[in-house]
């Protein structure tokens, strides 16, 4: 029996061009509504590089001022997060969108990191999905798209290795003093809530703390297998699934964006074939007299 | 690998196929651990996960922040984060700042860094947050809230208390301090 069977994404380029672009449409919508995009900001006062080189760059450049002090700069630059991928969307062959998107959005990930006054590195692989969508060649594309899948199956499998070496997996109460520290201010706030009786309950029976805990960590080991075989990326998209939402549970933060991307990465060709029909018409059938 | 990504990658292009071994291989030097010389600055676009890695020094105290806009704790679920985002980071941040008298303590390590790769020392004042701007924070927050919550604020405060769990895993508060009043 075959183990991996070959995995081409070049038919499918166009289809994925669409669900990507729109997979950005709607972080961009959401981010909208949560009024944090650049021209909602009401021009922020603080700023963290948090040691960042390239954040440092982009600010003592001056670029970061330019565009969040200027009117102008910043109404566009706010308005190309949202349109450039409905351009990307409606000329899926066309690449110049989808690189002024790529460079467009890089700038934004050091744009928000910089005034959210916090690293959120899971912007950098949404990122990185749209470096693809550049290649001139359909074989391009196909390794780049290979590309960012084993690439997440690296960091997640990193995320788990470094909790392994940093020693995070080996401490009993490690799940405790996650969910004491990031859901203290949420406790605060909702002291009677039925989330914070399930918080409680579990400070009062740590095994099954600990179990989910541990669980959350080997969710992020099984993406080594990734680097292995194909044969299980839907149920990768399930790990990456439940440690987004164990994360969102027990930290009060909400990836969304991470987990869109990978299950956009995951997707085999077989699942884009199905979703073509969507997006995508088939090439009418040739005729032959 | 038996689908040879690396091999088919470099025959299709030498230089794309060493442009990702050098990405993956700078993310991994960069990945925060004890056992890591190199890891001395974050880098964007290069990352690892090694957040939640290292084990924390277990205590029963910590501390929560509470925001009241015109009377009312206000305290969005995970799933509101990227509403909240703004505000609760940047509360943190200026909680930091007030403890060193509305300075940002960063300046001096900034300093250093730059003189070690001799790279003009002003620039630290560029990369860290004037005392001036740090002042400013209130009002500035005042006004995006307004904005976000989508109604004029009259008042906000942020609190920042103090408080232990007991055996039975309840929330207690030991004391309080008022960051801002505005």
């Amino acid at each position: 029996m075959k183990l991996s069977t070959e995995q081409n994404f070049n038919d499918y380029r166009a289809t994925m061009a669409k669900v990507t672009m729109l997979y950005f449409i709607g972080i961009f919508l959401l981010r909208l509504w949560s009024v944090v995009l650049p021209f909602q900001l009401n021009q922020p006062v603080l700023h963290n590089i948090n040691f960042d080189f390239t954040e440092g760059l982009f600010l003592a450049s001056g670029w970061s001022g330019f565009l969040l002090h200027n009117t102008i700069a910043n109404r566009i630059f706010s308005l190309s997060l949202l349109f450039l991928p409905v351009i990307g969307f409606l000329r899926p062959a066309t690449r110049l969108p989808f690189i002024l998107f790529s460079i467009v959005f890089f700038t934004y990930t050091l744009f928000n990191n910089l005034y959210v006054t916090h690293h959120q590195h899971y912007l950098n692989f949404a990122w990185l999905i749209t470096i693809p969508f550049m290649a001139r060649s359909d074989k391009g594309f196909n390794l780049l798209w290979k590309g960012a899948r084993y690439y997440a199956c690296w960091f997640y499998g990193m995320a788990f290795l470094l909790k392994v070496i940093n020693g995070g997996i080996f401490q009993e109460a490690f799940g405790i003093m996650t969910l004491r520290t990031q859901m203290s201010s949420y406790i605060f706030a909702h002291p009677h809530s039925v989330q914070t009786n399930i918080y409680t309950w579990l400070f009062n029976h740590p095994f099954w703390l600990n179990v989910g805990t541990k669980l959350t960590f080997l969710l992020e080991g099984v993406f080594l297998i990734g680097f292995f075989t194909t044969r299980y990326d839907k149920w990768l998209i399930l790990a990456g699934f439940l440690v987004f939402a164990f994360t969102a549970f027990s930290s009060d933060v909400f990836f969304i964006e991470q987990f869109g991307a990978i299950a956009l990465v995951f997707t085999r060709p077989a699942g884009w074939k199905k979703r073509g029909r969507w997006f995508v018409k088939p090439p009418a059938p040739k005729l032959s007299i | 690998m038996r689908n040879h990504y690396f091999k088919k990658l470099w025959r299709h292009n030498k230089v794309l196929c060493l442009v990702i071994i050098v990405f993956m291989t700078v993310s991994t030097l960069l990945s925060k651990s004890v056992h890591n010389p190199y890891a001395t600055v974050p880098l964007t676009p290069f990352y690892t996960w090694e957040m939640f890695s290292a084990p924390y020094i277990e205590s029963d105290h910590t501390t929560a922040y509470e925001l009241v806009c015109d009377g009312e704790t206000l305290y969005q679920p995970a799933y509101l984060d990227h509403k909240k985002m703004f505000y609760t980071y940047t509360i943190t941040k200026f909680d930091r700042y007030a403890q060193h008298n509305y300075t940002d303590d960063r300046y001096e390590n900034y300093k250093g860094k730059l003189q070690r790769l001799h790279i003009d020392t002003a620039y630290a004042a560029v990369l860290s947050n004037a005392q001036e701007q740090i002042l400013q924070y209130p009002a500035w927050l005042k006004s995006y809230l307004s904005r976000n919550l989508g109604r004029e604020l009259k008042n906000i405060k942020v609190f920042k208390h103090y408080v232990h769990y007991d055996a039975q895993g309840i929330q207690h508060t030991d004391s309080s301090v008022k960051l801002l009043d505005i």
